[in-house]
């Protein structure tokens, strides 16, 4: 495998690292301070959008309509009092429309207390406040909810329909940052803890959410960050019994992380929740190269006392060399293979946990030797008494598993089919929202939107052509019907229903004339009117200033990710098939955002799957040479996978934007397991044992090595249980579920299959 | 002799007193002023209306527009009559309004679309003060009354070469719209150069700008107005095309029968 220039080469290197020790130790800390320096660039980024690749086109249509009818987002206030229509409740409500009014970062409030209402009359129409006075009597009260039923654009949308709540809808002016979230926060904040009680208010709105999302950020940012640390450097004590065996792979992550930011920071990539796993990622995987030569130098130390350090570290190294390499390359592919995926944020992620694994692989075998040679000899190195107990447990745990294979291989195979059919049930989620637990506050708030005031998220179309022609008007028209008639659409808004609203009054509020003008005269007549007697900014979320382009917004009662998904392909279709992409050339808003993402994530995990899969067995056939070897390779690794999955669909663990990940993180990690083994399992089968004995060989050389490795990786991620994102969280939960299924598959599964297939790439050379 | 003395020394006094009379103008005699000198029996004019959005986009619309001074006779303080000319889409459509002495009273307002060939009455207040889509409040317009705000002078000072009066008005409600007016007063023609409009959070809200003034049937006119709404960063301006004042308006002029027929005979 290795030719004797490549070893020749290796040689000379160490020979290097052990002349220069100082040079090299002094070289990495000043690479790691210069890139260090950069840390303080790097910013927060919470906003969804940035989920999506940036030249998508739902991206550039949001910013277009953005642009033209102004800032689609809004807060919501919902206030619920025991009656809606008391007194002190609308004083209360009066007094905080004013309050938002003034605000310079609201455009524009609608609100019970400021709703107009245009009305027909026999010989004329009036233009009235919905409530000109206060309702004084239970009886004038009565009238006031009467007239709230009757007006549809109040019903359901400022009242909910069981007069329990109303809410205030604040349109925000165009602008973005996290410190414009922040003082929209605080300013509501402030606006709810002046005016609560004894009505109950709730805030909900995209800009919420946002600086939510960054504040949950920073919070993981302080929990994982020191958490991770702290078990890391209890595990590696607790394996090494060393003040060195801990320090060292310590100081490789820890140097690895602050260059993979500094890196970040060069590349202007932003914090992500995503990006934001890199760290721990690093702290859980990075180590496995540093831990394996430290624990193997201290191995060699044990049996040759007598010579010198740069001996020891030179044998530990050549010997080493081809396992680690492997297994960092594997991880590399693994995180490399996220390149293929759709989503920026885990290409981001994918690269800079390459980066950071890469650079612990190369610090693992210049810095860690280095330092080794300059340190003492380990302070503390007390032989493990468990060590013979774990010899005996792993031999006995070889046995068991070579004398029941076929049983135990039979049992396995049921056990994974039978969990694979949880697989199509597998749920996609891609909703923001839901990176909160269902009882926190800002799910609660929103849920109370979504319930009572038919949904904050909004699916947005643009509809270009002349809009005074009643002929594009109706067709603006049959495009609200359609959307209406699915059942996530709660209301749509377009400029359509107003001109029906001011036709009907115009003609003494008769519903027969709720339609749309005959004539472009009468359309552009209706228009002016609305200058003359409504407020013509109303209009402007509706329709250009030239009257080439028009919105319609569609309201989204916000249920399930995939049915948004299923909204968003079916409203294409239906534009495209029977209305004409030039007419509406953009879908867009929110509702889309989250829609689209559903089919980015299905297909980034299928491509990112399939191309580490096929990478990772091509490397593994390339090892052991053989076509079999790479097969034979992936199967404990594809069995965990499928177990993982049909997992997700059975427990209800969604498909999201972090689980999207697992697959290439699991093939990338798990597949060293597999590699330790079957190297291993090969030697010792070249050495002249039988298949039986070598796979106990195996168990009690590689398998505890193997076993620390799994440990180390999966006591890493057991910190993303305590992340505030959801979607992290159930990541954390099943990377760890997924690398213990990895472990298991290549300590149980391997070794009934080897002793039972005994494949050519690994016997035919003993038979020979 | 005598009797010439006499009148010459009424007639110096007189010019004494009323000139100390113009150096202590307040605040409330120049606004008084600038009242009275805009005040006219009758109006006729023809304008471009040009509104221009945050994004420079525009929209024109021509107006001819009738209004006549009924000072209180049958409690009604004015009626006024507009019709719209251009675009073509919307030519016809008209607007007529009176306005009562009574402040307690509504207006009366009627509207024709000639596309629906029919006139409408329409009840209540308006969504909101600012008048067809343009920056100006029927406030701005001159609906006020003089002692709905207190006027402070704040001395002299230049505009564009000329010296004017810098006049702070705070209207005495204080809910209203504006927390105060900046305006600038050109002396001897009486005509406002400037307004600075600052909304209630007393912030600088809106500017007109008055321009290109000249003398039209012995009054002086201003022929172009350019209201900057910073808030809303929308701008309007008002060309005036034809200007009349005082000729003779027929009452007929200001009936729904002229109203429907889009166009005064």
């Amino acid at each position: 495998m290795t030719s004797k220039c490549n070893r020749r080469g290796i040689k000379s290197w160490i020979d290097f690292v052990m002349s220069y020790p100082r040079t090299i130790i002094g070289f990495c800390i000043l690479m790691t301070v210069l890139m260090g320096w950069n840390i303080p660039n790097i910013v927060m980024d919470p906003d969804i959008k940035s989920m999506l690749p940036q030249d998508q086109e739902i991206i550039r249509s949001i910013n277009d309509l953005e642009d033209i009818f102004g800032g689609s987002e809004l807060v919501i206030l919902s206030l619920k009092s025991e009656d809606i229509f008391s007194k002190a409740t609308l004083r209360k409500i009066q007094e905080l429309c004013d309050e938002i009014e003034d605000l310079d970062v609201v455009d524009k409030v609608m609100s019970l207390t400021n709703s107009f209402e245009i009305k027909g009359t026999r010989d004329g129409f009036e233009v009235r406040n919905l409530i000109e006075e206060f309702p004084e009597t239970e009886a004038e009260r009565e009238i006031l909810r009467q007239k709230v039923a009757d007006n549809d654009l109040i019903y359901g949308n400022i009242v909910s329909e069981d007069f329990q709540r109303t809410s205030i809808i604040a349109v925000l002016s165009l602008g973005n940052g996290d410190s414009r979230d922040e003082e929209i926060h605080q300013t509501f904040t402030n606006l709810k803890q002046k005016y609560e009680g004894p009505e109950e208010i709730h805030l909900a709105g995209l800009p919420l959410t946002r600086r939510e999302i960054v504040k949950t950020m920073q919070s993981d940012m302080k929990a994982l960050f020191p958490y991770g640390i702290a078990l890391m450097i209890f595990l590696l004590i607790f394996c090494f019994r060393s003040w060195v065996g801990a320090f060292l792979p310590f100081a490789v992550v820890i140097m690895s992380i602050i260059n993979t930011l500094g890196f970040m920071a060069i590349l202007h990539m932003k914090f992500t929740f995503i990006t934001m796993l890199m760290p721990v990622m690093l702290i859980a995987i990075a180590n496995d190269y540093s831990i394996h030569i430290i624990s193997h130098y201290f191995e060699e130390y044990k049996i040759r006392k007598e010579k010198n350090k740069a001996d020891i570290i030179k044998t530990t190294l050549l010997h080493l060399k081809t396992p680690v390499f492997l297994a960092g390359v594997t991880t590399l592919v693994g995180f490399l293979s996220l390149q293929s995926h759709v989503l920026p944020p885990a290409r981001q992620l994918g690269l800079l946990s390459s980066f950071g694994i890469a650079l612990a692989f190369i610090l693992s075998v210049t810095f860690v030797p280095a330092a080794l040679k300059l340190l003492d000899y380990p302070m503390v190195l007390k032989q493990n008494r468990n060590s013979g107990r774990i010899d005996a447990f792993l031999s006995r745990w070889g046995n068991f598993f070579i004398r029941h294979r076929k049983k135990y291989l039979i049992a396995s195979a049921l056990v994974i089919i039978i969990i694979a059919t949880g697989i199509p049930k597998i749920v996609v989620d891609t909703n923001p929202m839901h990176y909160y637990k269902k009882t926190s506050e800002i799910r609660i708030s929103n849920d109370i939107i979504d319930r009572y005031f038919g949904g904050s998220a909004q699916l947005s179309i643009l509809a270009k052509g002349d809009i005074k022609d009643p002929v594009f008007l109706c067709r603006m028209e049959r495009l609200t019907d359609y959307l209406e008639k699915d059942p996530t659409v709660t209301r749509t808004i377009s400029i359509v229903d107003q001109l029906k609203k001011m036709n009907r009054a115009f003609h003494g509020d008769s519903l027969e004339y709720e339609v749309i003008p005959e004539t472009r005269e009468a359309v552009a007549q209706y228009l002016l009117l609305f200058s003359i007697s409504g407020d013509e900014e109303d209009l402007s979320q509706f329709v250009d200033y030239d009257y080439e382009q028009a919105q319609i917004l569609a309201r989204v009662n916000e249920t399930s990710s995939m049915s948004l998904h299923k909204l968003l392909q079916d409203t294409r279709e239906y534009v495209r098939d029977d209305l004409g992409d030039e007419n509406f050339p953009a879908i867009t808003g929110i509702v889309a955002v989250i829609g689209e993402l559903v089919d980015m994530v299905v297909r980034g995990q299928m491509r990112s799957l399939i191309i580490s899969i096929v990478l990772v067995s091509l490397i593994c056939a390339f090892i052991f040479k053989s076509v079999v070897g790479g097969i034979l390779s992936i199967i404990p690794l594809s069995g965990a996978m499928i177990i993982v999955f049909g997992l997700m669909g059975y427990v209800g663990i969604e498909l999201n934007i972090a689980t999207a990940m697992l697959s290439s993180i699991m093939i990338g990690v798990g597949i060293d397991y597999t590699i330790h083994f079957l190297y291993r399992f090969r030697f010792e089968v070249q050495s002249g044992l039988g298949a039986s004995e070598a796979v106990i060989k195996t168990l009690s050389t590689s398998g505890k090595g193997i076993i620390y490795n799994a440990l180390s990786v999966i006591v890493g991620f057991t910190v993303l249980l305590l992340s505030g994102f959801m979607p992290i969280y159930f990541f954390g939960f099943l990377i760890v579920f997924s690398i213990t299924a990895c472990l298991l598959g290549a300590l149980t599964i391997m070794p009934a299959l080897l002793v039972i297939i005994k494949p050519k790439f690994i016997f035919k050379r003993s038979e020979r | 002799m005598k009797r010439i003395g006499t009148m010459f020394v009424i007639g110096l006094v007189t010019v004494i007193i009323a000139q100390t009379a113009y150096a202590q103008l307040s605040g409330r005699d120049i606004m008084l002023k600038v009242d009275e000198c805009g005040e006219v029996k009758t109006e006729y004019n023809k304008t471009k209306m040009i509104l221009i959005n945050k994004k420079g986009k525009t929209r024109v619309r021509d107006v001819v527009r009738y209004e006549k001074s009924y000072d209180g006779e049958k409690g009604i303080d004015s009626k006024l009559l507009i019709f719209f000319e251009y675009p073509s889409d919307i030519r016809g459509t008209g607007l007529l309004l009176w306005s009562y002495v009574d402040v307690g009273k509504e207006d009366d307002r009627w509207l024709y679309l000639p596309a629906l060939k029919k006139i409408r009455r329409i009840a209540g207040e308006s969504k909101n003060d600012y008048f067809m889509g343009t920056d100006f409040t029927y406030d701005d317009m001159g609906g006020r009354s003089i002692d709905d705000d207190t006027h402070k002078l704040l001395g002299k000072k230049i505009l564009d070469g000329v010296e004017c009066y810098k006049i702070e008005s705070v209207p005495v409600d204080k809910d209203d719209q504006y927390s105060k007016k900046i305006t600038w007063v050109i002396p001897d023609k009486w005509i406002t150069a400037k307004m600075e409009f600052y909304n209630n959070n007393k912030k600088l809200q809106k500017v007109l700008t008055i321009s290109d003034i000249r003398k039209v049937d012995k009054i002086w006119t201003p022929h172009l107005l350019f209201m900057d709404n910073l808030s809303k960063k929308h701008q309007t301006k008002i060309e005036i095309i034809e200007v009349r004042f005082n000729s003779e308006m027929n009452d007929q002029i200001f009936t729904t029968t002229t109203l429907q027929r889009g166009r005064v005979q």
